[in-house]
């Protein structure tokens, strides 16, 4: 996105304090966002800038790798095949699109039995969608309204 | 004209301001937040879906519809967005 500074304060205060922290507070508000503020579309949002702030300011070749614009775009789709399709499985096994409660997998009644359970199953797996779908969207606009004009090293 | 412009904001401010003053006080019951369908939401969350944030579960159960659209619309504008500029930056690599 932009040239890599070479200041050891920026290096340790972004890789080992900030970034670190914002993802996992990201994380948090999605695992915690049944019980507490938050949920996907704000994990979404922290996660992303996580991201975009370990690109503007560390830019490592890996991370670019790790988080390339082919995948970024693969991980907004897949967010949003996550949310289709538990729709779509809650509508196979029998109940009204996105209907939670009948999702027919025999795992998540040992965790928690009963219709309680697969709601809650059937919430967190649209939240983890909506994180994915927010996550690649803000990520990918970023990297592509950030890039260099001219057309050097950018993996396409 | 400039001073039109704060005339006019002054006037907007002062609008909002005198407005403000008939909102209903915060948990005021017969607010009309509170006497609607909003109170059903709160009792029945807890033997409906099992969640305790009750803003989650309108979002992601009882209004999952209105979620995925929003999602859609999201998705949508980055689609849109990278449609554009990838345009752009090939016309740049042709010249």
């Amino acid at each position: 996105m932009t040239n890599r500074h070479d200041s050891v304060l920026l290096h340790f205060v972004v890789k080992v304090v900030m970034v670190p922290a914002i993802l996992l507070f990201g994380l948090y508000v999605l695992v915690h966002g049944e019980v507490s503020p938050g949920g996907g579309f704000q994990a979404g949002a922290i996660l992303a800038a996580g991201l975009i702030l370990s690109r503007m300011s560390i830019s490592s070749d890996e991370g670019r790798r790790l988080f390339s614009r082919p995948r970024l775009v693969v991980i907004t789709v897949l967010g949003m095949l996550l949310y289709a399709g538990t729709g779509i499985a809650a509508m196979f096994s029998g109940g009204n699109y996105l209907d939670y409660g009948v999702i027919p997998f025999e795992w998540i009644d040992r965790i928690v039995p009963g219709d309680l359970g697969r709601r809650h199953i059937g919430v967190f797996a649209i939240e983890v969608g909506v994180t994915l779908a927010v996550f690649g969207t803000l990520a990918l606009a970023v990297d592509y309204l950030g890039e260099p004009h001219e057309p050097e090293e950018t993996e396409g | 004209m400039r001073a039109l412009c704060v005339l006019l904001a002054i006037a907007t401010a002062a609008l909002f301001i005198a407005a403000s003053w008939h909102l209903p006080d915060r948990g005021d019951p017969h607010a009309p937040a509170n006497v609607g369908v909003g109170p059903e939401y709160v009792e029945r969350t807890e033997q409906d879906i099992g969640i305790e944030n009750v803003v989650s579960a309108v979002l992601a159960d009882y209004r999952s519809y209105d979620t995925l659209g929003e999602t859609f619309v999201i998705f949508t504008g980055g689609v849109a967005v990278l449609f554009v500029l990838i345009r752009r930056g090939r016309d740049d690599q042709q010249t």
